[in-house]
């Protein structure tokens, strides 16, 4: 006979028939008590006094008292008799002795269960769930000691074991019990509390186990032998089974008398709840995990949409105000806080954002593969500038042609790659917002054209003067003309028309540099622009102007030739300009040397320019003539020491060192000059008649 | 060259994807799907490496949009491409390079898309589409249906070669991986091993699963099966 030791908590729970056996125990000198109920031919410990000395050995000097046919008092004691004799004179309430101590057992175990899941289960919500239940059901359940959790896996259709107390792991994760095998299988389908203490209806409740299972059973099995007690209950939840948990007694007398079931009974519906919170809390933790990703997506892809329609918002704003280029690169910059600059496709730059010196296209840009590719494809392309920072080159679209150039320069790191669509976007605008401008622009050249050739033809009309009013040129302003003739090699590549183009858009945004008003035109292949300075303006000031105008001009990085215009008051008067700046362009040439010739700078080669020419020549044979004859004869050079002495405004030492002479070779010179010509250089005449001659010799003959 | 479909399914939120070409053994190069995660279907002049490489942003938690701009920023022949991003959420961001030759277009519909170039026409493409919506059942026989559509339609104009139909379920199991590198009929190839083949381990592809992960032998599963069932 073997008896399952009570936990603490039975311990405690005591009743008042505990003190009396304690009592008995005293009075009688028992060194044990116990109370014992028979049931399907065994016997299970109903109460114990003091376990502490008996074993199984002990049974066999124990004696025994049959109360009834279920139930037996054991004990030992020196002198049994006395106490037999006392337990028959207590016979007739000795069974509501009995059932008082099942009571309080069934109360022990009742309460220790529903505490146990109540403190310690109710807050497991990480896998060791299964693990924790199954323990408090050994823990609590005389006869129990070891025990599976099996879980209805929908996919496979089959009960696995999620977790096992007294079993192999390695062995009982392969079990797969279908809803139709074994005791499991049964409980599952049939929603049931099963019980099973006797041998034969537990091998007929294995018997329909699969071989395969039931190998993995016993190779699981810790147990020294196998179960003889089983009890299994159904883990149920909104009517569906969801799971079943198996609870074993191995030893020899192990048995699940009705009073445990009946506990089991109420408690199974808890255990179903506790595992549908569980399992509520899993999937909850599940929902936020996904809610979270959900709301990170979410958040992103309306960050991108919000900034996507600000920009789409703004350019239109800024398109339909006539805010121009610049406020639209600003805007592009604010959203992608990245540098970027709007390239002409001669690669002028007509605005940039956020910018400094070390951002600049890389040399040959224009021949590099991705510049070539982005042209041919009119797509975005990206050029490596160094591991770090990429060039974004965006293509500006116009009619059917690239016109320009979105470059932004990104670092690899920090660029959100979602803000390429946002510069693609912009780059459109830009595209449609240049077509607009270029339009303007062309009607507006054309426009002053046909002034333009109206003025020169001297044809002023109403019509005429409101056009012109409505090009900005004040009737009453000062105007000067610029006519610039530009070379055709501007770049190897680039035919006549690009060059010339190139030309008037560096001359436009010099002109917008200086803040100088104007217009820029063609005409007879050439470039001719106006420049207006307001009437009440200073002259002296507008000549300064004019001055840096022309040193900006300088820096143009070709072949041009600039003649300006004098400065005249009154639109009309534009006219006279023009033919002053054609005579300055002429003299250019004459001259084959400098880039840009001023009319009110150019001294007296103007006069000489509208002077007759055999005129000048005989002006300068009346007065240089016998020199040049002689040198010829003489095979002399004394004309070239005149013009140096000339030059050197007849300082002596200055021309002994041009001329690496000494300054007795030079008075002699002078002196062979003077007698041939017959001429005092000392005379402010002679001299002046000598120097205009040399003005007018260098004029006929550069 | 190609038209292709990619899908998650609506019920069992797995992934799939179908793709035929001109171009022999398709299925090597594309798509790349893995579960729960997502897929990148690229096609035109394929670059297989985008499959690896984006999956890697949705598995970080990247959208779709993003993760394809971020692939479209990491690729130079982005223009020769057409490339189908799926992330977690069955939302697709598509890219139709201007290289592709025509006639090419994209359609992104609910929780699928669908792109293609050198087809006949764009019928296929609304074929494929509307076929897929239009079928019940599993993923892989909406995709299958899909695809036979857009082939009995004209398909790839240069002429078919090969056809493949890719679902992922668990991670590391195939569920259908089916492919044709080489046919005159490469979708009706493809359909014919699929409902051929389907039984052996699609239909137990579960129980396969378990079997692998247990250790156990799938014929020893299937017979205590069948056993159990009387058969």
């Amino acid at each position: 006979m073997t008896f399952k030791h009570s936990n603490s908590e039975q311990q405690h729970s005591r009743h008042y028939f505990n003190e009396l056996l304690r009592e008995w125990s005293v009075h009688f000198q028992l060194e044990h008590l116990s109370l014992w109920e028979c049931l399907n031919k065994q016997s299970y410990c109903i109460w114990v006094v003091d376990s502490k000395f008996f074993k199984k050995t002990d049974t066999e000097r124990a004696s025994h008292f049959s109360v009834t046919e279920n139930y037996v008092v054991t004990f030992i004691a020196d002198k049994p008799e006395a106490f037999l004799a006392h337990l028959r004179k207590q016979r007739h309430w000795l069974p509501i002795l009995f059932e008082s101590a099942l009571a309080s057992q069934q109360y022990a175990i009742n309460r220790t269960l529903w505490r146990e899941l109540t403190d310690d289960l109710v807050s497991v919500f990480d896998g060791s769930f299964y693990e924790k239940l199954l323990n408090i059901l050994i823990d609590s359940i005389p006869s129990a000691d070891s025990g599976l959790f099996l879980l209805y896996n929908q996919r496979t259709r089959k009960l696995a074991v999620r977790s096992g107390i007294g079993f192999d792991q390695e062995y009982y994760q392969k079990i797969q019990i279908a809803p139709t095998e074994s005791i499991a299988g049964t409980t599952f389908t049939k929603q049931e509390l099963l019980v099973f203490n006797d041998e034969g209806a537990l091998c007929k409740g294995m018997e329909s186990l699969s071989p395969d299972n039931k190998r993995l059973l016993i190779q699981a099995n810790k147990m020294s032998q196998p179960p003889h007690a089983v009890l299994s209950f159904p883990i149920i939840n909104d009517g569906r089974t969801l799971g079943v948990v198996v609870l074993q007694g191995s030893s020899d007398k192990a048995c699940f008398p009705h009073e445990v079931a009946t506990t089991m009974y109420h408690i199974m519906d808890y255990v179903s709840l506790l595992f549908g919170r569980y399992q509520n809390h899993r999937d909850t933790q599940k929902t936020k995990r996904e809610l979270e990703i959900t709301y990170r997506a979410l958040r992103t892809e309306h960050k991108q949409l919000q900034k996507t329609l600000d920009l789409y918002n703004i350019l239109t704003t800024l398109i339909r105000n006539n805010k121009g280029i610049k406020e639209i690169m600003r805007a592009m910059y604010e959203m992608t806080l990245t540098p970027i600059t709007y390239y002409d496709e001669l690669l002028l730059p007509i605005a940039s954002c956020g910018t400094n010196n070390s951002h600049v296209l890389p040399e040959n840009f224009l021949k590099t593969r991705e510049a070539r590719y982005s042209i041919r494809v009119k797509k975005w392309q990206l050029l490596k500038l160094d591991h770090e920072n990429l060039l974004l080159i965006i293509p500006v679209v116009g009619a059917e042609k690239v016109i320009g150039f979105l470059c932004a320069w990104i670092n690899v790191q920090t660029f959100n790659d979602s803000d390429r669509t946002l510069l693609e976007y912009s780059a459109s605008i830009l595209g449609l917002e240049s077509m607009k401008r270029q339009a303007i622009d062309n009607t507006k050249r054309q426009l002053f054209g046909d002034i333009f050739e109206q003025i020169i033809s001297n044809n002023f009309n109403e019509t005429m003067l409101q056009q012109a009013k409505n090009l900005d040129l004040n009737e009453k302003d000062f105007y000067t003309v610029l006519v610039c003739e530009y070379g055709h090699d501007v770049s190897s590549s680039i035919n006549e028309k690009f060059a010339s183009e190139a030309c008037m858009k560096w001359l436009e945004q010099a002109m917008r540099e200086m803040s100088i008003k104007g217009l820029v035109t063609h005409r007879r292949g050439n470039i001719v622009a106006f420049l207006s300075f307001p009437s009440e303006s200073d002259k002296r000031a507008i000549d300064q102007k004019l001055t840096r105008f022309c040193a900006r001009m300088n820096q143009f990085p070709s072949h041009i030739k600039v003649g300006i215009g004098r400065l005249e008051l009154g639109f009309i008067r534009i006219n006279q300009s023009y033919n002053d700046a054609k005579q300055c362009i002429r003299l250019l040439h004459k001259k084959k040397s400098g880039k840009i010739y001023r009319f009110s700078s150019g001294g007296i080669d103007h006069l000489l320019m509208n002077h007759d020419s055999d005129e000048l020549h005989l002006f300068v044979d009346d007065h240089l003539g016998l020199l040049l004859e002689y040198d010829v004869q003489k095979n002399k050079d004394l004309l070239h020491t005149l013009f140096v002495y000339l030059e050197n405004n007849r300082n002596l030492q200055k021309t002994t060192e041009a001329l690496s002479i000494h300054h007795n070779t030079l008075y002699y010179r002078i002196s062979q000059i003077e007698q041939i010509l017959s001429v005092k250089l000392s005379s402010t005449e002679d001299w002046m008649n000598l120097a205009m001659a040399w003005k007018i010799y260098q004029f006929l003959h550069d | 060259m190609t038209y292709s479909i990619v899908a998650k399914c609506k019920e069992t939120g797995l992934f799939g994807a179908a793709v035929t070409s001109c171009f022999p053994g398709i299925g090597a190069y594309s798509p790349t799907i893995k579960a729960n995660i997502g897929i990148i279907a690229s096609q035109g002049w394929v670059n297989p490496a985008l499959g690896p490489i984006g999956m890697t942003y949705l598995e970080e938690g990247k959208t779709a949009n993003e993760t394809l701009n971020t692939l479209l920023m990491k690729d130079p022949g982005r223009e020769l491409r057409q490339l189908i991003v799926m992330d977690h959420f069955g939302n697709s961001a598509v890219y139709t390079g201007v290289e592709n030759d025509d006639a090419k277009g994209h359609i992104i519909g609910d929780q699928f898309a669908v792109q293609g170039n050198i087809l006949t026409s764009l019928d296929v493409l609304y074929a494929v589409a509307e076929t897929f919506e239009n079928t019940k059942g599993p993923i892989q026989e909406r995709l299958l249906a899909a695809m036979l559509a857009g082939d009995k339609i004209g398909g790839d104009s240069r002429g078919k070669q090969a056809a493949a139909i890719k679902v992922a379920a668990e991670e590391g199991f195939p569920y259908v991986d089916f492919r044709v590198d080489d046919s005159p009929e490469p979708v009706q190839e493809l359909y014919s091993i699929y409902k051929n083949n389907k039984h052996v381990l699609i239909d137990q592809y579960y129980e396969w699963v378990n079997a692998v992960k247990a250790g156990i032998k799938l014929e020893d599963h299937q017979a205590s099966m069948n056993k159990e069932r009387g058969i």
